[in-house]
Order: C-alpha cells, then structure tokens, then sequence
C-alpha cells in the first residue's frame, strides 16, 4: 500500500465538507482509506490513530489530504479528485444572496430566521447583523464569547427578535425543525424552551411517542440560564409560548438558582414542566412540576394533559452475567444532554462515574481514563476541534464503542443513537464490529417517520446483541442495574 | 391561537442544514459568506496611516 498526503495552506473549508468529501474518495477503486480535515493537533493524531503518518509541521489553519491506495498513481487520482470536489464543491453552495440583501429578502408576513453554522469567532458578526436587519437568529456555532452573547441577546430582546444559541442545537418553529430535530407525528400546541439540544430532541421524542404534540421549541443556548446571561431569552420565550401554547416544558442544566426561581414564579397557571437535567429535586410548585429527569416530566404531562393515557416505560430484559473480572462502565454519547443525564442517574443509584462534562465537578476527567467508570460526551470541544460533529459524522464515536467492547475489564458499554433531520444517514456505521463481552445497552431518540428508519436501526442493534430502549433515563437505569 | 407569520430561513455556513429545510418544504436562502480576509500586521498598520480601516 501507498499513502500520499496534500497540504492545502490558508484557506476555510467547512469540516462537513470535508467530511463528505473523505467520503467519496474512500469509494474509489483502490483507495483503501481517505480522510481531507482541518490540519488541527486534534486531527492529526486521529490520523495517526487511523495509522496514517502524516507530515510534522502543517498547521491548524491547513486543510490535509490523506490518502492510502494500492498504488502511487491511485494515491495521486484521489488527491486529486479531492481537489476538484473542494473547489467545485465551494462554486455550488454559491449562491447570488449574501447577507447584505437579508432586508430586502424579508417581508412583513415573514417569521425570519437566520441560522448560523460559521466559526464561532464569526458568528457574533453575522448575528448582529441579521438583528439589525430585523431577522430572529439560531447560532448554532459555539465559541460565541459570553459578553457578546449578552450583547446580541440584549439586542434581540429590545428588538422583540429571538437569539436562539449560540451553541444551539435544536428549534422548532410552527413545527418545523431547525438543526437537528426529528419527524414528530404527533400534532398538538405544548412548547419547549431548551438549554439543551439533544435534551429537546428526547423529550419532544418522547412527547410524540405519546401523543403530547409539540409546536415550538425554543432552544436557547447552554449559556442563557446562567446569572450572566439571566435567562433573557427564555424569560421572552415563555411570554411568546404563553399566547400559543397550552403547556410548556423547560429543559435545562445547571440553571443559575435566581434565574429558575424567576422562570417558575412566571410560569402563571399554565401546565408546565420545569426539567433540570441531573438535579434530584421532584416537587410541585403551583402548576408547575419541577423534576430532573425527562421520562418523569412527560409521565407528569400525560397525566396532566395526557387524557388519561399513561407512558409506558419498557421492561428490562434478563440479563446474562458478563463475567465477575469486567467491572467497568463506559458510555459514549452523542448528546451532550444525555450524557449529563446519565451520569445523575448512575451517580443516584450508586454507580459514580467520571466525564469530560460531569454532572459533578468532583467527577471531572480529561482522556486518561483507562481504569474509572466513564461517561463521555463526544461532542465536547476537545472531541470534535476541526471535526464535524458525532452526530453528523459518528465514526470517531463508534471507533471508541468498537475498542472498548474489545476490552476484557468492561462490564457495559453504554450509549445513544439519535436520528432526525440533520442526523448521519448512518448512525450505526462500523457498530457491526463491536464485540459481545460487555453487556451492550443504547437508546434510540428518534421517530417511525426519520429517514434513519427507526426500526431498522433499531433492528441492526439488537441483531449485534445490543438492548435497546426508547428512552436514553431508561438506558442508564438498566446499565446500573447492571453494575449492581 | 395567535396566527402566526411564515417561517423563511437564512442559512449562513456549512450547507449540511439546508436539506432538513428542503426535505421539511421551508423556505429558504442560502446566503454566501466566507471568513473575512486576515490582512497581514504590516498591510494593516500601513492602512491605517494611510487613515483607511
């Protein structure tokens, strides 16, 4: 085998791009492995871990080309064939509007959005912007500095405009999805204000699943609870909800005390849900149910507007004992949400496990985590710097499952599949070669209607031994009933 | 039930949003953009005396 490498000096690329790319040269003839990446340190020794060698000294603000083909000539082809889809790829996304002409795009009867996907040391610009052209924005780009966050939503807010992120993931507007979100059936008028993106995507999952139809949801960035931010946007957004909506949930992690304590004193008396991911309070509070887990917010909905139906949680299936030498837990997420939940379920039945984004601070850990119990969220900054993120682009994520099912010392491996609009067409990709020793437990988030295909996913799971839940809470109950 | 005004979307990035918006009918734009140039400290400050940003 050959490898060849192309260094592109100096110029922007979008990592899903390049993601797509990687993709198509990997489908010719000969070529056994490809990758084109924003050159970060990151990178670099992910192509090392995929056993490329690429040249030292190429810097972050490169793109690289990394080819292994059965012959030089074939490495020199995929280059460039590479090369021409970064350049004929660039001239198709052009397109004769930039934002300059956003005013004269937007009519009076319009509900504007600009959604926002640039680095996030451009997205500042681009949103104030569009505020100043009278346009709502969704960031979804992160690294957004906090004062500017304030800034913009500050701005929106005077302006009566949503600033929905940054770092956010997840909107519905007049039910339609924006980011990543899912076919929901179901039709209703309950609204989402969310902190989270993938905590919006389970519990408006688990709504539909149950006949709660959801019309809006507002995500509005992982910052906006914080006492810096003071909670601007979801303040506005519970008013706009309160006109439309005949129930609302709030998804959250972490709120800042004073900023909840004024969200739920303004929630009135409508039926609502107040969802503080990891938190074990459970308590009512006027109208209002106050949990931190998902599947009991919606429990609670259906009993307050459910007309009588009740969720039907899934039973957990006899396990086979994975042998008394694997004693260690590993969850690998997608969605930062479910992590976080997960890790407060553990850590509430016994189980404590560390994270790169812990629940509880005292369980903090980098990447040396060889001998602990782990929760990690993939999608974290140090995971995916240059690299689209897990869940448009899952291989990084399920090279870990495949690993660690290969270790003789881990008892569960745990983790989540979520599909929807904006999802890999594959999820499960590679998922085939993991190996049976551990117990394997996933959840599913996602609808019959996905163009994922629910039960087909669903169905090349359990035909690799995995137990699957509908629901990532139940998924982490039945991987501590495990470690038990 | 307030009525409400229609969604139109303004896609600014990496295109990979834009096919849930076709696949969900919304209207949409994509509007080009690129990273503003980085102009080298040298050109920069000769600019500046020059009185140009």
């Amino acid at each position: 085998m050959e490898e060849k490498y192309h260094v592109i000096e100096g110029r922007y690329i979008d990592s899903v791009l390049l993601m797509q790319i990687s993709r198509e040269i990997e489908k010719m003839q000969g070529v056994s492995k490809a990758s084109c990446m924003v050159a970060t340190a990151e990178n670099i020794s992910f192509l090392e871990m995929a056993g490329f060698h690429p040249p030292s000294g190429v810097s972050g603000n490169s793109v690289i080309i990394a080819v292994e083909a059965e012959s030089s000539k074939k490495c020199e082809d995929a280059i460039n064939n590479a090369i021409n889809l970064i350049d004929t790829g660039m001239v198709q996304h052009k397109t004769s509007y930039t934002l300059d002409d956003l005013p004269d795009l937007i009519s009076t009867d319009d509900f504007p959005v600009v959604f926002i996907s640039t680095p996030g040391e451009y997205a500042y610009d681009v949103a104030d912007k569009s505020l100043d052209s009278g346009a709502n924005v969704h960031i979804f780009s992160s690294n957004v500095r906090i004062e500017q966050e304030l800034r913009l939503k500050t701005k929106g807010a005077s302006k009566g405009l949503f600033v929905m992120g940054p770092d956010c993931g997840t909107s519905i507007i007049h039910g339609k999805g924006l980011g990543f979100s899912n076919a929901l059936e179901a039709t209703g008028d309950i609204g989402i204000i969310g902190s989270s993106g993938t905590g919006i995507q389970e519990l408006s999952v688990l709504m539909d699943r149950n006949g709660l139809g959801v019309s809006y949801a507002i995500g509005v960035g992982s910052n906006d609870l914080k006492e810096s931010i003071n909670g601007i946007m979801s303040k506005q957004a519970l008013n706009f909800l309160k006109e439309r909506c005949s129930a609302i949930a709030v998804v959250c992690k972490k709120p800042d005390p004073s900023v909840e304590r004024a969200l739920l004193e303004s929630m009135g008396n409508i039926p609502s849900v107040f969802i503080s991911l990891g938190s074990d309070k459970q308590y009512s509070s006027g109208n209002t149910y106050v949990t931190g887990n998902i599947d009991d917010a919606v429990s609670h909905l259906m009993s307050k507007i459910g007309k009588g139906r009740k969720i039907q949680q899934e039973a957990f299936p006899k396990m086979k004992e994975p042998g008394k030498d694997r004693k260690l837990l590993r969850g690998f997420f997608v969605g930062g949400s479910l992590c976080y939940q997960a890790q407060a379920i553990l850590h509430g039945k016994g189980v404590h496990v560390f994270s790169n984004a812990p629940a509880d601070e005292q369980y903090r850990v980098e990447k040396d985590f060889d001998n602990l119990n782990v929760c990690i969220d993939t999608g974290a900054e140090e995971y995916v710097a240059g690299k689209p993120h897990p869940m448009i682009d899952p291989v990084s994520r399920n090279s870990f499952l495949v690993r660690e099912s290969s270790r003789n010392d881990v008892r569960v491996i745990l983790f989540d599949i979520i599909l929807g609009y904006g999802s890999a067409e594959d999820p499960v990709a590679g998922l085939d070669k993991m190996k049976n020793g551990p117990v394997l437990v996933a959840s599913i988030c996602g609808t019959e209607k996905d163009s994922q295909g629910y039960q087909s996913i669903r169905k090349r799971l359990e035909d690799k031994g995995v137990v699957v839940f509908r629901s990532a809470a139940r998924a982490a109950e039945y991987a501590a009933s495990i470690m038990r | 039930m307030k009525e409400e005004k229609k969604l139109k979307v303004f896609n600014v990035g990496t295109s990979w949003f834009v096919k849930p918006l076709e696949d969900q009918g919304i209207e949409h734009y994509n509007l080009d953009w690129s990273p503003p140039a980085k102009i080298d400290k040298d050109i920069s400050s000769i600019l500046k005396k020059l009185g140009r940003k």
